[in-house]
């Protein structure tokens, strides 16, 4: 019975770890290399969640399609906004962040005009259970697992293995001499801000899967993927992953024990921890 | 005849401070000339303005016939101009094989194969630590590294900016080798150095900067024995 609960709290946590991972990653990304606080993510997350159930639940399209098609309209949407919003003010912080603010606030109330506010479910995709010694996991569940480690490693090939990636990390390490090796800052920031908002998506796509999808969803899982980045260190990579997983581990465990309050409360004191005791995080580069 | 690299009356500033006023400077084919000054004259600006990071406010910058000052730096170094930094900033947290390709980012021709082996035949350090994270190499194998991610962009004008900063005096003398033999194979150099003994050495040309300004320009044989530069930058 312990056994089993234990393996079941550890399943749990590890799904949605990796939803956090997913939105992490992206957040991650754009500071990383944009030096950019991105707090229209949730809204993102949110629109690919809205985009997929508008698809899937309304129009019928294919589930796998309409997942794709989400999170490549939500690419799109990224690229637009760093285009027209973001590069003529990239070099006033201040000005960046209360665009992303002010973005984030404009998709809330837009998804609230146009689809209402209240709760939308995705129709069942997958039904059924696995299970596995007295642990049981939804396959929908399972496959957001999945696809989750799968764009974890795409994105991994991608970054190590691809010209595109390289232009991202020598303009994360040094943008002038980056340009004058000619990788162009312009387009390098394009991607970075597209690819993050594609993850934002994708994240909410698999939620919205599991869960409901409403204008508010992204908030909460915004601010604790704030806290994912700074426990794994802002702007790394293997600390987005090593945080998601262990705040998704946390939130399971704690809620399991001492209701979703507390655990919610508990992620946000751990990040005042690490905020006072160890700012560069776990895998920051300090 | 037009030269291959010419700078005519280059006028740089950061904001409102002028950090290069009306310099002119010319460099042929193949040449090594050299930059010497104290810092903040203007040296490493100079650099920045011909490789496209900063540009001029007032001038003109011709290489090759082309006129380049408006250019981005993208089109800079693909017109075979490979900027090598002050303090060598090559990218720490990737590997040396990474660094390297980095400098042949944007070629598409079928040369940098036969290129990498030059590199390796400059730096045959380089070829042991392809995997090592260029941030761990110590100060020498950084600045080997800067040139050699440098070279990898095929240039035929390198600008170099201070290799000797940092470095024992062996070291020194082995980039002082290497610089011989890559313009050797006929890429031009233009070096900025404030080891004066040593740009003397390799450089045919010097120019003098004083805060911003060319004060004087010549044959480094013929400036070696020139009272001034022996007082102020040979320490003779």
């Amino acid at each position: 019975m312990e056994i089993t609960f234990l393996l079941q709290t550890l399943i749990n946590g590890i799904q949605i770890g990796f939803l956090y991972v997913l939105m992490a990653l992206g957040l991650t990304l754009i500071f990383g290399i944009m030096h950019m606080i991105n707090f229209a993510h949730g809204q993102l997350y949110m629109l690919g969640g809205f985009f997929l159930w508008w698809f899937f639940a309304i129009h019928h399209v294919n589930y796998v399609l309409a997942i794709l098609l989400s999170v490549i309209i939500v690419a799109v949407v990224g690229l637009i906004v760093e285009r027209f919003l973001l590069r003529p003010i990239r070099d006033q912080e201040l000005y960046v962040m209360c665009m992303t603010i002010a973005l984030g606030q404009f998709f809330e109330f837009a998804a609230r005009t146009v689809w209402g506010p209240l709760d939308k479910a995705i129709p069942s995709v997958l039904p059924g259970i696995v299970k596995f010694a007295g642990v049981a996991i939804t396959y929908k569940r399972l496959m957001a697992v999945v696809v989750g480690i799968a764009l974890v490693i795409g994105l991994y090939l991608f970054i190590q293995r691809t010209k595109a990636g390289l232009a991202m990390r020598a303009v994360e390490q040094d943008p002038e001499v980056a340009t004058t090796y000619g990788m162009g800052i312009n387009r390098t920031y394009a991607l970075v801000f597209s690819l993050g908002a594609l993850l934002a998506a994708a994240s909410g796509a698999l939620m919205g899967t599991i869960m409901v999808v409403n204008p508010v969803m992204g908030t909460a899982p915004m601010l604790k993927s704030f806290m994912i980045i700074i426990l794994g260190g802002m702007g790394s990579i293997p600390g987005a992953i090593a945080g998601g997983l262990i705040v998704g581990l946390m939130d399971s465990f704690f809620s399991s024990l001492f209701g979703i309050d507390i655990a919610y409360i508990f992620v946000f004191v751990v990040a005042f921890t690490f905020i006072i005791f160890r700012p560069k995080g776990l895998f920051g580069r300090g | 005849m037009s030269m291959f690299l010419e700078l005519k009356n280059i006028t740089v500033h950061y904001g409102k401070a002028e950090a290069v006023r009306g310099a002119s400077l010319d460099l042929a084919e193949g040449e090594i000339i050299t930059l010497i000054g104290a810092n903040g004259a203007g040296k490493s600006t100079i650099l920045k303005t011909i490789s496209g990071v900063k540009k001029p406010t007032t001038g003109e910058i011709w290489f090759q016939g082309e006129r380049i000052d408006k250019l981005s730096p993208e089109k800079i170094v693909t017109r075979g101009i490979a900027h090598v930094p002050e303090r060598r900033r090559i990218f720490p947290y990737m590997s040396v094989q990474d660094n390297l390709k980095a400098g042949a980012y944007l070629r598409k021709d079928n040369q940098i194969a036969p290129d990498l082996e030059n590199v390796f035949h400059h730096f045959s350090l380089l070829k042991k630590r392809l995997k090592q994270m260029a941030g761990t190499l110590s100060g020498g194998e950084q600045q080997m590294l800067a040139m050699a991610r440098g070279l990898m962009a095929g240039p035929s004008l390198m600008l170099l900016d201070e290799p000797s900063l940092g470095l024992a005096p062996l070291l020194v003398m082995e980039i002082a080798n290497i610089v011989i033999e890559i313009n050797k194979q006929g890429v031009g150099i233009i070096l900025v150095e404030q080891n004066a003994i040593l740009a003397f050495r390799l450089a045919k040309k010097a120019y003098v900067l004083e805060t911003g300004s060319i004060v004087l320009e010549g044959d480094t044989g013929e400036l070696l024995n020139d009272q001034r530069i022996k007082e102020k930058y040979l320490g003779i």
